[in-house]
């Protein structure tokens, strides 16, 4: 039996001290009543992204990226919806933070049980929320999409949809004024014909040049934070790649605050300051970009190697190897097992003491400064002795 | 406050029902019953198992109000409305079955055609649908009543031909959702039939819900336009009842205040046209649910 | 957006004359398969002595063949001649033009009504903010479409007379100017008991909660938009004007017995009348006058949505 790892000095920060937008322990399930199950997508997410840095979140289909941010915006209409959890939010350039999620408490009530039960007035909440949010959207935070043939509106031409954006950021410039600006940001996304475009529908345009749209339209409110859900699935691979390039050019030009979804760990190579790793609801590793993305896995979450492995190399490709998968599929979110998540597909679990895996599941801790990992290959169990992580 | 709970099993089959929202609920056991009773009581009335003679006049208890004798009371010459209300049902029924027959038949009939077929007959079916939609069923029905006779039997005859469209359409806009579906597309791409998969999934799983729901929507418009046709005058006549003539029979006693004789024919059209409706639209809601 | 009105204008224009003969075609095939002489359908046969009957068979041409008679009448009727009431003498046109024009007030009105009421309800329900309303206009609707028509407008006079005494006891023919109770009651009643309205709202809120759940709905709530102007032309103009043309069919239908109540000098009870004095070729002239105005109801639809709709133009 190896020795577990050793007890290592947390850093003396606060949490999410510095950070823009801090996610504190956000739970937003959905209850299925045909099967008396809630569907747990997102259970317990910590997050933080500092002013400048783009975060990419990565994750499979189902494992909760999308529903995360969806309740950042305050866009998740469904129930039970949010049912805990706080969203701090720190306008750069102020002092304090404001929390996004205030009241919460008083209309939703969250019992981890078992049996798992939630109490909330979702009808108030969301009239509550949408009071404080609606401010917010389209000024402090911008959001893109996949798929943007279908999110830009088809009734709209794009200089509308466009200079909706900038009056309302802008209430004191004239249409003409907006409309001129529209084409500018049209341009800077590398759109042809800039001045023919602002006439078009989006039926005209095809899936690349509406993606270019949709960033022209986030991009124009002048956001705090950019939130991009899986911008370039959806689009050929070309297509792909040149969106790839604007976002990076974007990046570098405007350094907005940025998180980006992707199930693509190549988009997250190209975008990343930091990543975060999500499965089955929750973040499993998450630390800047160079050390998650890398190879080695001294401090790696098994998936997160999974993840990487699958990728193969110029060499595996050459030599026609088999592609690396990962066993098994991913969890039921109405149905999680206790322990760690992973545990079932879990080929790397730590020797000698894989009964933690299948018992109890591992906070997100930090083994390394700024790099935090869910597995209890890296963590070091209460019960084990030692000062607790 | 909602209240969600997470249930340690799956879910037994009351449970299930339990978790449906309150308006499908209620429209299913209302419509349900409706629906239940409405045959009920049709075949009641034909056997002739009646509380009293639908002709019988008790001319003592001339408009009463419901006593023990006459649970709904009586009309001005002292029959019994519970009786007539039962006889009246005789009415409608069996057209209504025919009217709602003849357009499911050959509504189903154009619906495959159109549907498997869209380039040859989805213009004549698109054609005939416009046609027989742009015609209003009571005018028409007033022209062949003048042309021919006041015969309910061919007036619903006439409903259910004008019904045929709609039905054709329920069943093509099913089969061009269907086609599309990828799952079609494989089991076409294995080899099977078209037309074999296609009648296999649509006519056996949707074909219920559609029959079902054509039924409801047709025996509650039999009604209503057997109702109104007798109350201008043309459907059933006196002494025969039916609902239409007994509410028009109404019309002077109910200015005058007594209400009671038009409102219990108006009240049976109301609960029997509302339980189809009800069980017609939870039906076609769950058909839109899961199809979809 | 001009350009594809016109557009669609041309191509429903063409569609309702192909369907115009077509009517004319069903109806002329109905006429004659009706029993009885044929020349009983366009003269009052009773008033008339054999051989002015056999001088008028002659004249309208109906000792031809089946296809020269069609010709003809049809012929008669484009030049806007659709013969000549057998009750009253007078020319249907003329009949037609008198009372046509009151029907499509009321109809019109009540249409109105009922969209109103339906689109009312549907948003409440889809959008959910307020549970209570939105449950009770739905029950109201359901309701309001199972109750018989002409019951509904005996309790509207009642009320309207004894309780609320808006109107006079007898109500005679015609609508006296200025007496708004006149019109507004039979609107409400055909209105809300065309028997339609539950359908509609149906339609509608199953459509909007369709469009509340697009990809773009979604984008424009992200954008802190107006989520009502990125809404009303999809969830409401495009079902509305499809609605508006189908269900006009159910309103003129419902006119008919509304203004047998009400006493309405429309084209309505017009019909009514003629039914019951056999009066065909009145008959025959308010069901080509009632298909042209469905036909005209599916016109403004297609127009409608052509402007509203940037991908029909294609």
């Amino acid at each position: 039996m190896t020795e577990p790892p050793a007890v290592r000095a947390r850093p003396a920060r606060r949490e999410g001290e510095g950070a823009v937008l801090f996610v504190r322990d956000l739970r937003t399930y959905f209850y299925l009543p045909a099967r008396g199950r809630f569907l747990r997508a997102v259970d317990g997410v910590r997050l933080a992204v500092r002013e400048g840095e783009t975060l990419v979140l990565v994750g499979e289909s189902g494992s909760g990226k999308s529903v995360t941010v969806l309740s950042v915006m305050g866009l998740v209409t469904a129930a039970p919806g949010v049912v805990s959890g706080r969203i701090w939010y720190r306008p750069p350039g102020h002092e304090d933070q404001v929390n996004l999620l205030e009241g919460l408490e008083r209309f939703a009530r969250f019992t981890p049980g078992p049996p798992v039960s939630v109490e909330k007035d979702n009808r108030r909440w969301l009239k509550w929320h949408e009071a404080g949010m609606r401010e917010r959207r389209g000024r402090d935070f911008a959001m893109i999409f996949q798929n943007p043939r279908n999110a830009l509106h088809p009734y709209f031409t794009v200089g509308q949809q466009v200079s909706e954006v900038i009056r309302r950021r802008s209430p004191e410039l004239s249409g003409g004024e907006a409309v001129a600006e529209a084409r500018a940001w049209l341009a800077k996304v590398h759109l042809d014909a800039p001045a023919k475009r602002l006439g078009d529908y989006p039926h005209n345009l095809s899936g690349g040049m509406c993606q270019r749209v949709m960033i022209a339209m986030a991009l124009a409110a002048r956001p705090t934070v950019l939130i991009a859900d899986e911008p370039t699935t959806g689009l050929d691979a070309t297509i792909q790649s040149r969106v790839l390039d604007l976002l990076e050019e974007m990046k570098a030009t405007l350094k907005t605050t940025t998180i980006v979804i992707t199930h693509d760990m190549g988009v997250a190579r190209r975008l990343a300051d930091r990543v975060a790793v999500m499965y089955a609801g929750r973040v499993v590793e998450e630390g800047p970009a160079r050390e998650v993305l890398n190879g080695r896995y001294e401090t790696k979450h098994p998936y997160t190697h999974g993840l990487l492995y699958a990728i193969p190399s110029a060499g595996d490709i050459r030599e026609k190897r088999r592609l690396g998968t990962i066993e098994g599929d991913v969890p039921d979110l109405s149905r999680l097992p206790a322990g760690c998540q992973f545990a079932e597909r879990c080929g790397m679990k730590p020797p000698g003491r894989e009964y933690l895996c299948d018992r109890e599941e591992p906070g997100l801790d930090a083994p390394v400064p700024g790099h935090r990992v869910r597995c209890w290959r890296h963590l070091r169990h209460p019960s084990e002795g030692g000062a607790p992580q | 406050m909602s209240r969600f709970l997470e249930l340690a099993l799956e879910p037994s089959a009351w449970q299930r029902v339990r978790s449906w929202p309150l308006h499908r609920t209620v429209a299913t056991v209302f419509g349900t019953g409706m629906a239940t009773v409405v045959v009920a009581v049709y075949l009641a009335s034909v056997l002739k198992i009646l509380p009293h003679d639908p002709d019988a006049m008790d001319l003592g208890a001339v408009n009463a109000l419901p006593s023990a004798a006459h649970l709904l009371g009586t009309d001005f010459v002292g029959r019994d409305l519970l009786t007539r209300i039962m006889v009246g049902t005789q009415a409608f029924f069996l057209p209504g079955l025919l009217s709602v027959s003849v357009s499911l038949l050959f509504g189903t009939f154009l619906g495959i055609l159109a549907g498997f077929w869209p380039v040859r007959f989805d213009t004549l079916v698109g054609l005939l649908l416009q046609l027989l939609e742009s015609l209003p069923k009571l005018v028409l029905i007033l022209l062949v009543v003048a042309l021919f006779r006041a015969d309910i039997y061919l007036i619903l005859l006439v409903v259910g031909i004008t019904n045929i469209p709609a039905a054709a359409e329920l069943l093509r806009a099913r089969i061009a959702v269907l086609r599309r579906k990828s799952y079609i597309e494989a089991a076409i791409a294995l080899g099977l039939p078209p037309s074999r998969v296609i009648l296999k999934h649509v006519l056996w799983l949707h074909g219920r819900g559609l029959v079902l729901i054509q039924a409801t929507i047709g025996m509650g418009e039999a009604i209503l336009i057997e109702t109104s046709l007798s109350y201008l005058g043309f459907g059933v006549q006196e002494p025969t009842p039916s609902w239409g003539n007994m509410v028009a029979l109404g019309k002077d006693y109910f200015f005058r205040g007594e209400l009671w004789l038009s409102t219990v024919p108006a009240a049976a059209i109301l609960l029997t046209v509302l339980g189809f409706h009800l069980l017609g639209d939870a039906l076609l809601e769950r058909l839109e649910a899961s199809g979809a | 957006m001009l350009k594809r009105i016109r557009g669609a204008l041309l191509r429903e224009g063409t569609r309702t004359a192909v369907l115009f003969l077509l009517v004319t075609m069903a109806m002329f095939v109905l006429l004659n398969l009706a029993p009885g002489d044929p020349v009983a359908l366009y003269v009052n046969v009773q008033s008339l002595s054999p051989p002015e009957i056999e001088a008028v068979r002659h004249e309208l041409g109906l000792d031809r063949s089946l296809p020269v008679r069609y010709g003809v009448w049809l012929g008669r009727m484009i030049q806007g001649d659709l013969g000549h009431s057998l009750r009253s003498g007078r020319p249907v046109t003329l009949e037609l033009w008198r009372t046509g024009w009151r029907t499509l007030l009321l109809a019109g009105s009540a249409m109105t009504l009922t969209l109103l009421f339906a689109a009312v309800t549907a948003y409440l329900v889809a959008m959910g903010q307020h549970p209570v309303w939105a449950s009770g206009l739905t029950a109201l609707g359901y309701v309001l479409s199972g109750l018989p028509v002409f019951w509904l407008g005996y309790l509207a006079i009642y009320l309207a007379t004894t309780r609320f005494h808006v109107l006079p006891l007898m109500m005679g023919a015609g609508a006296p100017p200025g007496n708004w109770a006149f019109f507004l009651v039979p609107v409400v009643v055909l209105g809300l008991g065309n028997g339609t309205v539950s359908e509609v709202t149906r339609h509608l809120r199953t459509h909007l909660q369709g469009v509340l759940g697009e990809d773009y709905i979604r984008t424009a709530r992200a954008k802190g938009a107006s989520l009502w102007r990125h809404l009303y032309k999809d969830g409401f103009v495009m079902p509305l004007s499809s609605l508006l043309a189908n269900k006009i069919p159910y309103v003129l239908g419902g006119a008919i017995v509304v203004e047998q109540v009400f006493n309405w000098p429309g084209m309505g009870r017009l019909t009514w009348q003629a039914a019951a004095d056999r009066d065909y070729p009145t008959l025959l002239g308010v069901t080509l006058l009632a298909s042209l105005i469905v036909r005209a109801g599916h016109i403004v639809k297609e127009a409608v949505q052509v402007a509203v709709n940037p991908q029909l133009a294609d």
